[in-house]
């Protein structure tokens, strides 16, 4: 019976964080898995993450697609004390491990079915009092080619 | 019960067993994303084979099951005629799991309607198996196979199965199969020997023009009754707009169609939008995401908008509209024969200055009631205009969609402030 109580307490928690939490939190909660959560192969990561992450839930349209960054926190953080380009956007000084999940087919009702692609990628952030609370894309090293 | 993702193992499941067997009214067990196993499955089985189980529908996706479940589940299946609904996709069951599995739904008891086995490593092999069963299960409604590499031959083999079989399957889905336009004819005659088939998914399948003008040939017989077509990620071009085109304003039962990331174009956009024209044209949902449109089209779009009363949902998202193709968007939507009740323009590069017109379609259009506008930079402005739009009384939406647009926290405070002035409107970001 452990189990339930886990489980009740679970969503209560999940609930609890969605309501009244900050911009930079909702920033952590949508994209910002560190470390990459185990078990979740392929396409499963994007699915179950963004779940897990009320990203996704009954009632809400499937979101077309969502990024992960497996890096801590503060490296994020970091990166809105690097110098902003002309759009105000910072980006990371190094590229890290990210999920990019895409949504199939396009039905926006859930069941939500993605497509994960991982990949290593500068991250683009808007920052408001110096921290991170907007994703505004991704981009491979001008180096790779 | 709905317990998707809970944390469950395989030790919950003696404890799931006796709920089972406790709760003869028990009709639905969704146990999704739950690492339970084989040996979880052995426990379950104990409830779910008792006599007075009769449990209809069963939901074990991503529960970390091998083919060693598949005897469990034969024996589940053999026994319970209340199970009208299996879904296993999403673990390894592989093709001689499969197998066992189809043996079970040969078995007379069975009375399964809907089985859904995608991502479940099957191969080509399975396709002997899977026919033997369809020819003894007249009961089967729907079948998802997406998402295992079946192959040409195997999907070829399975139509002419289909065709043969009694069972009035009304929902196919065979979803990144390796389906290329060699399957497409005999695609095309489950579509013409199948009156109860409504619903077919073949989207990313490599079909190209080529396997769509196939498919058409089927999609346009009398016989046909298709009501939902997902053609997305087809690799499509404008080509392919002409023999859809007639599809569209023939096909009265079609209802909902997905053509997103087909590389259609204006050009093939223009065609589709004739064909919307025609009064026997009787499309509700129209899915032309990522497209490669632009605002070039939109004059096409908007002349539909302005004639048909049918359509209501409209996906028209990732394509280059920009705030001019917008504009005119907007004044097709606020003709009075247009019906359109859902509307995602989500990443169109819309900026601020398109913001004062949707606001004024927002409060004009009454039956608009979902709007996306995500990964737009809108930027503080345009939010505002939208928030001012939505404390309108006239404005009768019910979700404003803004998934990852950047706005600083004057707009959160206005956001925060209409969730009290408006509860009735839901502002998803």
């Amino acid at each position: 019976m452990a189990s339930w109580m886990l489980c009740i307490a679970l969503i209560l928690t999940a609930v609890a964080g969605a309501v009244g939490e900050t911009r930079y939190e909702k920033f952590l909660r949508q994209h910002v898995d560190y470390p990459r959560t185990l078990g979740l192969m392929g396409h499963r990561y994007c699915g179950v993450m963004l779940a897990r992450r009320q990203v996704t839930a009954p009632g809400r349209p499937c979101k077309p697609s969502n990024t992960f960054v497996h890096a801590p926190a503060e490296d994020l953080v970091a990166t809105c004390t690097r110098p902003a380009d002309s759009m105000g956007f910072h980006s990371t000084s190094t590229t890290m491990d990210i999920t990019a999940c895409r949504l199939r087919g396009g039905d926006t009702r859930p069941p939500c079915n993605y497509r994960a692609r991982q990949l290593h990628h500068h991250v683009r952030v808007s920052c408001l009092d110096g921290l991170p609370v907007h994703l505004a894309g991704t981009y491979a090293s001008v180096n790779e080619s | 019960m709905g317990l998707d993702d809970c944390n469950l193992s395989s030790n919950n499941c003696k404890d799931l067993s006796s709920i089972i067997h406790t709760n003869p009214s028990l009709k639905e067990l969704k146990l999704n994303n739950n690492e339970l196993g084989d040996a979880g499955i052995e426990y379950l089985s104990k409830g779910l084979l008792t006599p007075s189980c009769s449990l209809q529908k069963l939901w074990l996706q991503n529960c970390n099951l091998t083919s060693a479940s598949c005897e469990t589940l034969r024996s589940v299946l053999s026994a319970q005629p209340s199970l009208t609904e299996l879904h296993v996709g999403d673990n390894k069951l592989g093709t001689a799991g499969v197998k066992v599995l189809c043996q079970g739904l040969m078995n007379p008891n069975c009375k399964l309607q809907k089985l859904q086995l995608e991502y479940c490593e099957l191969t080509a092999d399975i396709v002997e198996a899977l026919n033997a069963a369809l020819q003894a299960k007249p009961t089967l409604k729907e079948l998802s196979l997406s998402n295992n590499t079946l192959g040409d031959t195997a999907v070829k083999q399975l139509c002419r199965g289909l065709v043969e079989a009694s069972c009035d399957l009304e929902l196919l889905h065979l979803e990144n199969c390796g389906i290329t336009s060699d399957s497409c004819r005999d695609i095309s005659a489950v579509l013409s020997n199948k009156p109860s088939l409504l619903d077919l998914a073949v989207g990313d399948n490599k079909i190209g023009d080529a396997g769509l003008a196939l498919l058409c040939q089927g999609l346009l017989h009398p016989n046909c009754k298709i009501q939902k077509l997902w053609l997305w990620d087809c690799d499509l071009t404008s080509a392919s707009c002409k023999d859809l085109s007639r599809v569209f304003s023939t096909k009265e039962t079609l209802l909902e169609v997905s053509l997103i990331d087909n590389n259609l174009r204006d050009s093939g956009m223009e065609m589709l939008c004739q064909a919307l024209k025609d009064p026997k044209a009787h499309l509700q949902e129209l899915w032309v995401r990522e497209c490669g449109l632009t605002a070039a089209c939109c004059k096409a779009v908007s002349s539909v908008l302005s004639v048909n009363k049918h359509l209501q949902v409209l996906h028209i998202g990732e394509n280059k509209l920009g705030n001019a193709g917008v504009e005119i968007l907007c004044e097709g939507l606020l003709h009075p024969n247009c019906n359109i009740h859902s509307l995602w323009l989500g990443n169109c590069d819309i900026t601020a200055a398109c913001c004062a017109t949707l606001a004024n379609v927002m409060v004009t259009k009454q039956n608009l009631t979902e709007l996306d506008l995500s990964y737009n930079t809108l930027e503080d402005e345009g939010v505002m205009k939208l928030c001012e739009a939505v404390r309108n009384p006239n404005c009768k939406m019910q979700q404003l969609i803004l998934y990852d647009i950047f706005w600083g926290p004057e707009v959160d405070d206005e956001l925060k402030a209409l969730e009290e002035a408006r509860p009735d409107v839901k502002i998803v970001s």
